[in-house]
């Protein structure tokens, strides 16, 4: 049976690089994101580092609308991973083409190992206005 | 397409506590609707709890919570304890919830002549957590 896995950090950006000796760079980290209107398609960056890891892990991001009633608007299910040293830190990091964020508001990201939840980041979503 | 996983073995070496869990985005379920919501529950109900409550302790056992909206307040409970957390949220209620766990384990802890309800209590709360720092 997998551990329940440790969060350290669960981070949003504009982009991240990762170079060829698999450094990550985070590009552009932001809480709030100002758009020109809605529905608004937006590239970001999705990072989340873990460790206390050993066994299959199966992670799940939830990106859930925050204002008035709770809606999940997008999921992102990551491929399942064996994972051996539970004192090595795993990133799980990726850049997502087009988040559709459908209003204003702030929204959630809701991390889940194997359907247990182990945290979350927040961020708002604002029209650009003028 | 099979996700690539960097080990130490891989050319060149990533620092050596580090696993890079790099998914290319092919690889990702990602599911979403342009412009609409999925229909979905926007949190699992109930859920299984496992987050960083306190920098000392750890969730081994996940709790399974229930999340009740009413009105503009979200609950999380977790009955085996009769725990609460309340927020404007989800999150937000699991977030408190998480600091009301971590607060009754440490009152618990080391307390002597405890009723029976809270011998009870804290020997599920030690069951489920595990203290991993002084």
């Amino acid at each position: 049976m997998a551990t329940v896995p440790s969060v350290l950090a669960i981070l949003i950006c504009e982009q991240i690089i990762v170079d060829q000796s698999q450094k990550k760079t985070l590009v552009s980290l932001f809480e709030k994101l100002h758009v020109p209107g809605f529905p608004v398609a937006q590239r970001l960056g999705f990072f989340a580092r873990i460790t206390d890891t050993e066994g299959d892990y199966t992670f799940t991001v939830r990106i859930v609308h925050l204002e008035d009633t709770e809606e999940l608007v997008g999921q992102m299910e990551f491929p399942q991973i064996h994972l051996t040293d539970r004192l090595a830190v795993v990133d799980v990091a990726i850049n997502v083409p087009a988040v559709v964020f459908p209003k204003p508001g702030h929204y959630e990201f809701q991390v889940y190992a194997n359907d247990q939840y182990i945290g979350r980041a927040k961020m708002e979503v604002v029209k650009l206005e003028g | 397409m099979t996700p690539t996983i960097d080990t130490l073995s891989s050319p060149p070496p990533p620092a050596p506590d580090n696993v890079h869990y790099g998914c290319p985005v092919s690889s990702v379920g990602l599911h979403q609707l342009a412009g609409r919501t999925l229909n979905l529950q926007a949190i699992p109900n109930p859920l299984w709890f496992a987050p960083t409550i306190d920098a000392r302790l750890k969730i081994e056992q996940p709790f399974c919570v229930r999340v009740a909206h009413d009105g503009g307040t979200a609950t999380a409970v977790v009955e085996e304890i009769n725990e609460f957390g309340y927020g404007a949220h989800a999150g937000d209620a699991l977030s408190d919830l998480g600091k009301t766990i971590a607060e009754l384990y440490f009152s618990l802890e080391k307390a002597t002549d405890l009723s029976d309800d809270l011998a009870r209590v804290r020997a599920i709360l030690q069951a489920h957590i595990r203290r991993v720092h002084p």
